[in-house]
């Protein structure tokens, strides 16, 4: 019985809000509907100023089935309104579009409604946007332009060329294709008009391929086979399951090269994949042959030109199989030719790498190739890592057993840029390696992939696999026995003065650097060569300290002879290619106190900068410790008095006075701040600090020792990836070139040198290495500040 | 001690300071916080709550005795949506401008948890003529409460008062302006301080009563 009651009173209650609801909007629509269309006629009226009569409702007597029209109103015979709604972006954009009756332009655009991204999309409501389409013509839609919203301009453009095609059938007596019309137009376009199609999938196991259909092409006789092909685009992957792209494809019969390419159904991107419609794309492949599917572009929608030319050599393959009759190689297949081709014909490989410890090496597979009765040649699996970082270059390279030269080098795998470290997988970049002698391999004496334009990153990291390679080899198959430390350091010693025969350790006669472990005199008899420096100095990790160790070689002559890397902690083997003789080559005979470029290597630039700097501070170290000498100080730097009040504003004038002290790699130039009546009242540091890029700033400080203002004079810094971080307040507003006014600089105003000094700050995890680097050098000028007693601070 | 039955005066007056909705009992935050940025908002959205908490209570004191305690809570829901849905129909028919300013506010009045609270507290419990002046007078109370937090928000922050419409009086230039209170984070400054200084203000009268 309460059932009963709980569902009676529920029931009642319902009925009764029902019918109020019902009873009140009887009463408010009218209102409403008025309203919605008070607003959307002074939009009309904006549009149609002069226009005086009603407008007429004519949504009924039309089928908007099938376009993006929701309504439809005629001003008497001058205009016709459509209100349209499409997605941009985000979907919900609701626009009111004019076209005039006489000229059949489009004379006014206004949008009603839209929720796309503020600043981004929402251009579309702006009044220069809209005034592009004053007195439009229908053909020229696709020149509409006015923000970098490619997503929302794409959705406007569909939609705008779709009522336009609605108008010119409806009002200019334009008869549109049908569906069929244009499917038989797209096929006799990439074959020949008039031409017949028979349908002999049946023929055919297309089961696992992307072909939905197979026709013989007939013009009096068979001349071309046309395939209905599917593949899945941007949308199929991250949208809707059920939107497959389609397209038509025909190969000539004869020679077997594709006729053309034409798009058939996308459902992609408007403004990126949708760009596989245009008829300059398409036109790419006509007459293309078969092996050149890979060159085609322009479509910056990498996923579905991605997916696009994978369908399409899918049907390549297909093709050759089936139509052709020539068989297709699979990758085993391809990875046996492979073998094959660089150790002896039909070789029995047997893989060995059980035997061996891999953990150290590059090599991932050790495999022996038997002829019939013996081992002949080792093949090695190697991979590396190029210029593509996020993925690795696979190939393999053979050993001859007996003279442990090289007999052949393949790509098993790579996706380094397409026309620079892709051709290392060139046919011609492959021959070299015939027959290669072992020193050439392992001193990385090989042609540069790419040419003289190249792929300097994946050369040298492919040059750096080589040298691992061949001591692998050696190691395991040579029988030469590794090195000892001490061996190792003698080589490398003997590398940087080779007619050294003492070596004596003076490090304790001088006063100690911090990047420096021992230093050594080099000499032939009793004639002296010049130093070693035995460097261990920071590394250049974003995440961790690392460190670079290494031996600097400084000739009599105040020369290098040399950097020899011995150890390091940088990831992922990025410092490998700086232990290669050609980088230590690179300083050879550079003066140490004159300006030299040193080019990084394998896109290693944090490296070699971090290396570079380590290497200028110990010549400086090797100039005024050791020869107890001024540094030959590069020329001071200026730099506008504009940037010096920025970080001095009591001062009026600056006077350089840094040439009457010490030279400090990181200090530009030191200037004596002076008040109106010419009396010092402090001084401004002009400096720079390795972050990301290169950080330049000028910092002030009075004579107490009490920082004024820094000012960033230049940057590039990434502060983005400071966005999540708060340090006292959020670190990152969203805008570009936040940097310079992060809070976090407010540490090194106001304070003391001698405090800051004492003070530890921290640095912004996610931009650790601008951080970082700036407070090391702010602390450096700091310390300068005290040695050096500027202005009497002690 | 039997409790001392509360006049109709009590009633009336309890959601103006001492039981405040806004300030005090802490109800309907997300409005409070969200539509405090402009005088003329907060007035709107105090006049929908006024309609909707005086209907809910009336609507759910008549039928306190005929409704089954199981269901009670999804009957006051119809009830206030049902009200609401009115309200927005109303409001979209003769002030759709506000309506529009008001957004979804005006259909989360649904869900502010004072219209429910006083429908469970009062309304279930008590006569049409208390709770018609109880809803009355929280509704007063939660109005009185946001349109004091938007008068700080749109005068320190927008420099104006918008009463309604174009009235309108610009009081403070820009330079002077405090931008980040008519933004997210202002609302929650401004509500901040606000309930500290009522809080002191009951608590200190509080303090005087004890001594006394």
């Amino acid at each position: 019985m309460k059932h009963v009651k709980i569902i009676f009173t529920l029931t009642l209650i319902v009925l009764v809000a029902s019918m109020m609801i019902y009873f009140v909007e009887g009463f408010t629509t009218p209102y409403i509907d008025a309203y919605n269309e008070r607003q959307a006629n002074l939009a009309k009226l904006d549009i149609l100023p002069d226009y005086d009569g009603s407008f007429e409702d004519v949504s009924e007597d039309y089928d908007l089935e099938n376009s993006p029209i929701v309504k439809m109103e005629l001003a008497g015979e001058v205009a016709v309104f459509y209100t349209i709604e499409f997605g941009g972006y985000n979907p919900g954009i609701t626009v009111l579009v004019g076209f005039d009756l006489v000229s059949n332009n489009i004379i006014g655009f206004r949008v009603i409604e839209q929720n796309e991204t503020a600043g981004l999309g929402s251009v579309i409501t702006e009044e220069d946007f809209q005034t592009q389409f004053d007195n439009l013509s229908p053909d020229d839609i696709d020149s509409i332009g006015g923000t970098t919203a490619v997503v929302t301009l794409g959705g406007v453009k569909t939609a705008l060329n779709s009522v336009a095609d609605f108008h010119s059938v409806e009002f200019q007596g334009a008869v549109l294709e049908t569906p069929e019309e244009r499917i038989i137009r797209l096929k006799e376009e990439i074959t020949e008009v008039d031409a017949t199609f028979t349908d002999i999938t049946s023929d055919y196991d297309i089961s696992g391929s992307p072909i939905s259909k197979v026709e013989m092409v007939n013009n009096g006789s068979d001349f071309a086979i046309l395939y209905t092909v599917e593949f899945a685009g941007y949308r199929i992957q991250f949208e809707d399951e059920t939107r497959f792209n389609e397209y038509f494809v025909s190969f000539d019969l004869d020679t077997h090269d594709l006729i053309g390419l034409r798009v058939d159904k996308q459902f992609d991107t408007a403004g990126f994949g949708d760009q596989i419609l245009d008829p300059v794309f398409e036109a790419q492949f006509d007459n293309l042959a078969q092996d050149a599917i890979d060159d085609v572009a322009g479509v910056t929608a990498s996923v579905t030109l991605g997916g696009l030319k994978g369908s399409l050599e899918d049907v390549v393959n297909f093709h050759k199989s089936e139509i052709e009759g020539t068989h297709v190689e699979t990758y085993p297949e391809m990875v046996e030719r492979y073998k094959d081709e660089i150790t002896v014909v039909d070789a029995i490989i047997n893989d060995d790498s059980a035997n061996y410890d891999l953990t150290e090496t590059m090599v991932t597979k050790v495999e022996l190739a038997n002829d019939g009765t013996s081992d002949v040649a080792v093949i090695y699996t190697v991979e590396f890592v190029g210029y593509n970082t996020t993925d690795v270059v696979e190939y393999i390279i053979s050993f001859d057993l007996d003279t442990h030269d090289i007999l052949g080098f393949r790509v098993l795998y790579q996706n380094e840029t397409i026309g620079y470290g892709s051709l290392i997988e060139d046919d011609d970049f492959y021959i070299q390696f015939e027959d290669m002698p072992q020193l050439d391999a392992q001193n990385g004496d090989i042609d540069a992939i790419a040419g003289t334009s190249g792929a300097p990153d994946t050369t040298f990291a492919f040059k750096a696999s080589l040298y691992d390679v061949v001591s692998f080899h050696q190691t395991e198959f040579q029988g030469m026995i590794v090195e000892t430390d001490e061996e190792r350091q003698s080589r490398l010693w003997s590398e940087l003065f080779p007619t050294a025969t003492v070596f004596t350790k003076v490090t304790r006669d001088y006063s100690a650097h911090y990047d420096v472990e021992e230093f050594y005199e080099a000499y032939d008899g009793a004639t002296y060569l010049g130093n070693i420096y035995h460097v261990k100095a920071e590394g250049a990790s974003y995440s961790e300290e690392t460190y670079l160790e290494f031996f600097l070689g400084i000739a009599e002559d105040n020369t290098f002879t040399g950097v020899k890397m011995w150890d390091d902690s940088e990831t992922d083997g990025k410092a490998d290619p700086f232990y290669l003789v050609e980088y230590s080559d690179l300083y050879l005979g550079e003066d140490i106190e004159t300006d030299y470029t040193i080019d990084e290597v394998a896109g290693a630039t944090m490296t070699n900068t971090a290396l570079q700097y380590a290497v200028l501070q110990i010549s400086i170290y090797h100039v005024e410790e050791y020869l107890g000498l001024p540094f030959a100080r590069p020329a001071n730097v200026d730099t506008a008095d504009a940037n010096l009040l920025l970080a001095f504003p009591t001062a009026v004038t600056f006077n350089s006075v840094y040439l009457d002290y010490a030279y400090e790699a990181n200090i530009y130039n030191l200037y004596e701040a002076l008040d109106g009546s010419g009396t010092v009242i402090g001084y401004v540091y002009y400096g720079y600090a390795n972050g990301l890029n290169l950080i330049e700033f000028t910092w002030g400080v009075d004579l107490s020792g009490t920082t004024q203002e820094i000012y960033i004079v230049l940057e590039s810094e990434t502060w983005e990836l400071a966005e999540t971080q708060t340090y006292t307040t959020p670190q990152y507003d969203g805008t570009a070139g936040y940097f310079p006014t992060t809070t976090w600089l407010d540490n090194f105003e106001g304070v003391t040198f001698s405090s800051l000094l004492n003070t530890e700050i921290d640095d912004i995890i996610g931009v650790s290495r601008t951080t970082e680097s700036l407070r090391d050098v702010l602390e450096i000028i700091a310390q300068f500040h005290s040695d050096e007693s500027v202005g009497g601070a002690g | 001690m039997a409790r001392r039955e509360k006049t109709l005066k009590e009633i009336f007056t309890n959601g103006f300071f001492k039981q405040n909705p806004t300030f005090v009992q802490f109800l309907g935050m997300c409005p409070t916080l969200a539509v405090t940025k402009s005088v003329e908002s907060a007035l709107g959205m105090g006049a929908g709550v006024i309609f909707v908490l005086v209907l809910s209570n009336i609507a759910v004191s008549l039928i306190r005795n005929y409704v089954p305690r199981e269901v009670r809570i999804p009957i006051y829901i119809v009830i206030i949506a049902a009200l609401v849905t009115v309200l927005e129909m109303f409001m979209k028919a003769f002030v759709p401008e506000l309506a529009k300013t008001l957004g979804t506010f005006l259909s989360l009045i649904v869900v502010n948890c004072l219209i429910l609270g006083r429908a469970e507290a009062f309304a279930s419990k008590n006569g049409v003529l208390k709770s018609a002046l109880d809803g009355l007078g929280m509704a007063i109370g939660f109005t009185g409460g946001i349109v004091l937090i938007a008068i700080f928000r749109e005068l320190l922050g927008a420099g104006s008062l918008t009463i309604w419409g174009d009235l309108r009086v610009d009081l403070i230039p820009e330079q002077y302006q405090i931008s980040i209170l008519v933004q997210a984070s202002g609302a929650f400054l401004v509500f901040g301080v606000l309930v500290a200084q009522i809080n002191k203000l009951i608590f200190s009268r509080e303090d005087r009563n004890e001594v006394t």
